[in-house]
């Protein structure tokens, strides 16, 4: 049997879902099942049919279903039950019965459409519920509400730059999600007050909700449009192992003279590697490496360094701060303090493990880590090595 | 529970016409004749009617047969009923001043 699928209308809109339907019929596809977000029809004959919504109104923790007796009522008047979706639940007539409207009064069906209006009104409860609980957590785990909104701000502008295609499609998500559940609750509880004042329900509206379909269409296309250009850019991050000589604006341990064979991280047996990932503010090379000393008890040294290369609209001085702000050690630009290493623009050290540093269109984050390698010394090598490799290749100065 | 008073009207000829036992739609015809036509009951209002007047022991269900529910007043509703109806006669008969003033 031939079956066609079409997008509903949400809940809310019950005289756009029975005209919907009625239109379906007109044209030969019956409604056969509700389901979330579509409705299935199958091929018949045109009819010129009506269709009426009733909206079950469950107590706490109760089923949805309309009682039976009532079912059994509404087909004795001559109303065909159809099929049901969560509170709405769909009866068909021929246009021509004499089967009477289910209420007379439109403020006695408004009243059916008190539960329904609660769930719009107290939807956004249990999310925001949620989100206060784990902020409050987070907050009370990193030491004040201040201190977690500062990091959270620099790990926010970070992300908007080493992954601005994932921001936007979060952000245009939420955006759209916070459309459709305003403008859910405007209508439902627009429609709720105009029968209650005694206005009945347009079984057969005009409108087709264009301004509507058309801002949820664009905020959609956004979310699509975005959610792509996120897994493209995911798919063709390019890992690989770090090669001996670096084909890119890091430097590596032997730059630094930390000497020794490439081994693997003694925790997690992760090797020496380097990740490019392109974003549409910045290339972010994410360096890792590891050696072993040899044999004198130095043991093992490790660096990891982000390398971003910034489009000319990022501001630097806010990504720097981002970048101590997000310090794994540090935790804050009031530990860093400031050196000056010729060839670089602008670097920073912190507690001899990590330093910041930048020239023209590059920003460097690195950590140095190692027996007898924990030292300013260290960190002041890696800086020099950064700014003989970014004076050979070219950073663009602004 | 006790049983609205003043009643609604749709609860009133619901009563009026389970004073012979009937189902859904009987009823609703039963009501547009008892009340020449004037008063047209959704089926959507009668049903609401009806599980509140059950819970509140005005009516009784006694059959059902193919889902067909056939509803009996019960003595309580009977009571309520003639109640209503002695209230909304002595409400007519006061109203009769209205009468005399206007000869």
């Amino acid at each position: 049997m031939k079956r066609r699928y079409r997008r509903h209308f949400d809940d809310y809109a019950i005289g756009e879902n029975e005209k919907l339907y009625s239109d379906m019929a007109a044209r030969g596809w019956l409604l056969e099942k509700r389901g979330s977000y579509f409705s299935r029809f199958r091929r018949g004959e045109p009819a010129d049919m009506r269709y009426r919504i009733e909206v079950s109104a469950p107590r706490f923790l109760e089923e949805t279903d309309l009682p039976e007796e009532q079912v059994a009522v509404y087909e004795d008047c001559g109303w065909e039950y159809v099929t049901s979706r969560g509170m709405i639940h769909v009866f068909a007539s021929p246009a021509g019965s004499d089967a009477p409207e289910f209420y007379a009064d439109p403020a006695q069906q408004a009243a059916t459409l008190r539960v329904l209006r609660r769930g719009y009104i107290w939807a956004w409860v249990p999310v925001t519920l949620m989100l206060l609980f784990n902020f409050f957590m987070a907050a009370a785990m990193s030491g004040g509400t201040g201190k977690l909104l500062s990091r959270w701000g620099a790990e926010c502008r970070l992300g908007w730059v080493a992954a601005t295609a994932l921001f936007l499609f979060v952000g245009a998500l939420v955006a759209w999600a916070f459309y459709l559940f305003v403008h859910a609750a405007w209508r439902m509880g627009r429609l709720y007050r105009r029968m209650k004042k005694g206005v009945p329900l347009d079984h057969s509206p005009r409108g087709r909700m264009i301004p509507h379909r058309v801002v949820s269409g664009v905020l959609l296309g956004f979310v699509a449009v975005f959610g792509l250009l996120t897994l493209w850019q995911w798919v063709s991050r390019d890992t690989r192992d770090l090669p001996e000589t670096a084909d890119g604006p890091y430097v590596l341990l032997s730059d630094l003279g930390i000497e020794g064979e490439r081994s693997a991280l003694f925790y997690d047996d992760r090797t020496s590697r380097v990740t490019l990932e392109r974003s549409l503010l910045a290339t972010h090379y994410d360096v890792f490496e590891c050696v072993d000393q040899g044999t004198d008890g130095e043991g093992e040294a490790w660096m990891y360094q982000d390398v971003y290369r910034l489009s000319p609209r990022v501001d630097r001085a806010v990504f720097v701060r981002s970048l101590m702000e997000d310090a794994t050690f540090a935790r804050g630009p009031e530990n860093f303090r400031e050196v000056t290493v010729a060839g670089l623009e602008g670097s920073w050290i912190s507690g001899d493990l990590e330093c910041i540093a930048v020239k023209g269109d590059l920003a460097a984050y690195v950590t140095v880590l190692g027996s007898g390698r924990e030292t300013e010394e260290t960190l002041l090598a890696a800086l020099r090595a950064l700014a003989e490799c970014w004076a050979q290749e070219g950073g663009e100065v602004r | 529970m006790a049983e609205q008073q003043p009643m609604t009207e749709a609860a009133y000829y619901i009563l009026l016409s389970l004073l012979h036992p009937g189902h859904g739609y009987g009823m609703m015809q039963r009501i547009r004749e008892l009340s020449g036509g004037r008063l047209v009951m959704g089926p959507g209002t009668l049903y609401g009617v009806l599980s509140r007047m059950s819970r509140e022991g005005l009516i009784v269900l006694t059959g059902e047969a193919d889902r067909r529910k056939t509803y009996a007043i019960t003595d309580r509703g009977r009571e309520a009923l003639r109640r209503e109806y002695d209230r909304l006669r002595h409400m007519v008969e006061d109203g009769k001043i209205m009468e005399e003033a206007e000869t």
